[in-house]
């Protein structure tokens, strides 16, 4: 698995998906956090708690950051099932288990790399241009946004990848992620509003936890993390199981 | 002899229909072993057998004569099917990344590869811009990462110039000659393959119906006269005492090869009836791999 890691590292490191999702991000982070300062005319108080945890979630947007990030990971990861790459890791003894495990370690550092980006800049140009106080709550606050958006951003990423293991195909598996990623959570919250079920489905899905994590002073680290934990064992046994078909 | 592979009554299942049955192959260290058979004999399903892509339904594989064939793995190098590439990256970087996969990443390892495959030129062209022949060296030469000691190649042909087949066929010469590497090579260019091959094993829906040596090939290959006689024995004096000839063999109770005197047939004719044999028949007779395969496919029978 550690040879897995170390192919999985270089080729990130050599494709070009990774450099054009951290430069967009860092645009992102910094068209995001003037954007507030317009729309407030200048007169947003990013003293206020409130305000700037609306700011950070502004700016660790989820369709301008998360979705184009695993939009990226996914394609890269369904590649390989593509172009069948893969077969000749497991063909040189590496089981399919530790090739799953290996890809999903690396596109988390990915993406934990990602998100520490975008809150840097974020509270970088909110620091330096738009008069947001450099303090123990600023530190604080982008550790807090930081911490829930790997946690909610790694189950999704969980989730993604297990559905690409499972489908062994890229095109489909692509296809199935970007629904999921799209209207997945519009399409529970539509359910669970019809069925009158409060936030059973939507509670269950990382990105609505996510908002729970920190906005408004509120947190909720249990249950997210609960809710990684769950992913994490239901899709490992799901791999496990699918680990047992051949590789064709 | 060290034992590179074996296998126990093979058998690979899909949904009812059997890809592969009962196969017993025992591959020995330095054989270059030639698997052919039609499309759909199972050559490429037994080599994913061997190679772990697949698992078989029933039966064995003992690789370097360990009982637990993903631990042996590392030894391999594979190109089953088409190239397995990232088109998304370089040549070179392609071959970084499996280098670092297959554990060998070491100084000069891709350098190495890179001269080994005739591909230092184009190191730097990315996938997407190559062509078939050069994606399918490349593929060989992922295989070759790290000296594997056992080499598995579906049709590694496939794609290539007239000149590439030769380079490529020396390679596996070079390497089979100088470190001993296993080969198991499928392709349908069977002259190709008559080039390299030590061993044959020949598939027909999903049996080894035969396999042959390379000597045993050799020898079939051989231009002579094939004579349906009436007594093979007065024949065979004949052979001795008119014409002066070892060169012969008895096949059955009615049929002679003799190998000298092939373009001089009616001497046979005459010795054969001058010495009381009567002959019913006489061809000129010597199967290439081509024939050989032909035969068995349609029926013949195979020794």
């Amino acid at each position: 698995m550690r040879k897995a890691i170390k192919a999985s590292f270089y080729k990130m490191f050599h494709d070009r998906a990774l450099w054009i999702c951290l430069v967009g991000t860092i645009l992102w982070s910094v068209v995001a956090a003037y954007m507030q300062s317009w729309i407030a005319d200048g007169q947003m108080n990013l003293t206020d708690p409130f305000l700037r945890a609306k700011y950070f979630r502004d700016v660790i947007s989820y369709h301008c950051i998360n979705v184009p990030l695993l939009t990226s990971m996914i394609l890269l990861f369904s590649a390989e099932y593509k172009d069948r790459s893969w077969k000749l890791m497991i063909a040189k003894g590496m089981t399919q288990t530790g090739y799953y495990f290996a890809k999903l370690l690396c596109n988390l550092t990915l993406m934990v790399m990602i998100s520490f980006c975008a809150l840097v800049t974020g509270a970088a140009v909110g620091v330096l241009a738009l008069g947001m106080p450099f303090d123990g709550a600023l530190a604080a606050m982008t550790l807090q946004f930081f911490a829930g958006q790997c946690i909610a951003h790694g189950t999704v990423t969980i989730l993604c990848f297990t559905i690409i293991f499972v489908m062994k195909n890229g095109e489909v598996s692509s296809c199935v992620n970007m629904l999921l990623l799209i209207l997945g959570t519009m399409a529970l919250a539509k359910m669970q509003a019809a069925m009158e079920w409060g936030d059973a489905l939507t509670g269950a899905w990382a990105f609505s936890q996510f908002e729970y994590v920190v906005f408004g002073g509120e947190t909720s680290w249990l249950r997210l993390s609960l809710v990684f934990v769950a992913y994490l064992a239901v899709c490992g046994l799901v791999v496990l199981f699918a680990a047992r078909r051949d590789v064709e | 002899m060290t034992s590179v592979v074996k296998t126990v009554g093979l058998t690979k299942k899909y949904r009812g229909f059997t890809a592969v049955s009962e196969v017993n192959v025992n591959i020995e260290k330095g054989d270059i072993y030639a698997l052919i058979g039609e499309n759909g004999a199972g050559k490429s399903t037994l080599m994913k057998m061997l190679s772990g892509l697949a698992k078989p339904t029933a039966g064995e594989v003992i690789l370097f004569d360990n009982k637990h064939p993903e631990v042996a793995r590392y030894r391999m190098g594979c190109l089953i099917d088409s190239p397995a590439l990232d088109t998304r990256l370089t040549v070179r970087d392609n071959l970084e990344m499996f280098a670092r996969a297959f554990g060998c990443d070491g100084a000069g390892e891709v350098e190495r590869i890179l001269d080994l495959v005739g591909m230092t030129k184009n190191a730097n062209k990315a996938i997407k811009k190559t062509s078939l022949g050069m994606k399918q060296r490349l593929a060989i030469g992922i295989a070759l990462l790290g000296s594997p000691d056992f080499l598995i190649l579906d049709e590694p042909m496939n794609g290539l110039d007239p000149m590439g087949i030769q380079e490529i066929r020396q390679l596996l010469i070079k390497l089979n000659a100088e470190k001993k590497t296993t080969i198991l090579i499928s392709s349908h260019l069977l002259d190709e393959v008559a080039k390299v091959a030590t061993r044959y094993g020949f598939m027909k829906a999903g049996h080894l119906i035969c396999e042959l040596s390379g000597e045993e090939l050799a020898e079939r290959s051989r231009t002579c006269l094939k004579l349906k006689v009436s007594d093979t024995a007065k024949a065979s004096m004949v052979c001795e005492k008119e014409l002066g000839t070892q060169q012969y063999e008895v096949m059955d109770a009615e049929t002679i090869r003799i190998f000298d005197f092939v373009e001089d047939s009616a001497k046979v004719v005459s010795a054969m009836v001058k010495g009381g044999v009567e002959v019913g028949e006489m061809v000129r007779a010597g199967e290439s791999l081509e024939e050989f395969f032909n035969d068995l496919m349609t029926g013949g029978e195979a020794r």
